[in-house]
């Protein structure tokens, strides 16, 4: 019940944040060189999802498991800058973390 | 793009079951919060005892960026009606927000069945994956680094847009800022990370410019 409760008050906190600046606010009130600046927010967001998705992955890890999923990581932006194959990509992450959890850390359960 | 929300939701519905959360909240959950960081900041607060308060605060400030999305993308719903203008902001997450930007502008009626089809997709494709992780994560093989899936889509996802010198500087404090952000303020990794890539992606526009 309590996950339950905090699951649909969080719900209406994060719809809150959507429309704050949608409908409440709406951004064309917000000066030009905020709105010049979002344009850089695209790859700001993604460099930040993906360097706290790779820290929260590998937390807790030894030394060899951080240095194969870092190195998977900019494998994969390689390989994928080369081909422009999703599915390949893809692969190599599944691949990645098939040797992590099995061959470099077997045994080790999170 | 919805591929990129699998892994994710494996491993919020894996996380949610391995605490003790029910696996209909987890679902209404999923649903209606429609966020697996702030899911599984609530998830994991709620499973170490926090009370309900600090579980939604700790979701929200997990979820700040959702207030730049929605600065981002008020231009798209700018001439919609109103009800799409409160209702279908909903649907903001990192996967539309970013497959709208890369899209471009739209004719308001084009948009809202865009956003209404990929918003829905996004969600089912969500909720299942959520459910998925749920049902057969007691059953599943230990695999911790799953994430690194997700993790390889938004690579995918940022590779693409490193065209210019303000992307790379914007990026590269981004992730610099994630680091220390994610360690030294667990939770707040991507805003801070974000917020300090928008300033030097700015900078960096500036110092270009004859």
């Amino acid at each position: 019940m309590t996950a339950l409760t905090t699951f649909l008050l969080l719900a209406l906190g994060c719809w809150a944040l959507k429309v704050l600046l949608v409908a409440v606010i709406p951004g064309e009130r917000l000066p030009e060189s905020v709105r010049q600046a979002l344009r850089h927010l695209p790859p700001a967001v993604l460099a930040a999802i993906l360097v706290a998705g790779v820290v929260g992955t590998v937390h807790g890890d030894n030394l060899p498991a951080m240095g194969f999923a870092v190195a998977s990581v900019v494998l994969i932006g390689v390989v994928y800058r080369w081909t422009g194959r999703l599915l390949l990509a893809i692969g190599l992450a599944c691949a990645s973390v098939g040797v992590i959890d099995l061959v470099v850390m077997p045994g080790v359960v999170g | 793009m919805a591929a990129a929300v699998v892994p994710f939701g494996v491993v919020v519905g894996v996380t949610s079951s391995s605490v003790g959360v029910a696996p209909l909240a987890s679902l209404v959950g999923a649903a209606a919060v429609y966020g697996g960081s702030a899911q599984l900041t609530a998830t994991t607060s709620v499973a170490l005892g926090g009370g309900v308060g600090s579980a939604v605060i700790a979701g929200l400030v997990v979820s700040a960026r959702l207030l730049l999305y929605g600065a981002a993308l008020e231009p798209w719903f700018r001439d919609q009606p109103r009800w799409f203008r409160w209702l279908a902001p909903q649907f903001i997450v990192d996967q539309t927000y970013l497959a709208t930007v890369d899209r471009g502008a739209m004719p308001p009626a084009w948009f809202r069945r865009y956003w209404l089809a990929a918003g829905s997709l996004l969600l089912a494709v969500w909720v299942v994956a959520v459910a998925s992780g749920t049902l057969l994560g007691p059953v599943l093989p230990p695999m911790r680094h799953i994430g690194l899936v997700g993790v390889a889509l938004f690579t995918c996802l940022l590779v693409p847009r490193l065209v210019d010198r303000p992307a790379v500087v914007a990026a590269a404090a981004a992730g610099l800022t994630s680091l220390v952000g994610t360690w030294l303020l667990p939770g707040q990794g991507v805003l801070c990370g974000a917020a300090a890539g928008v300033v030097a992606g700015v900078l960096a526009e500036k110092g270009g410019r004859p």
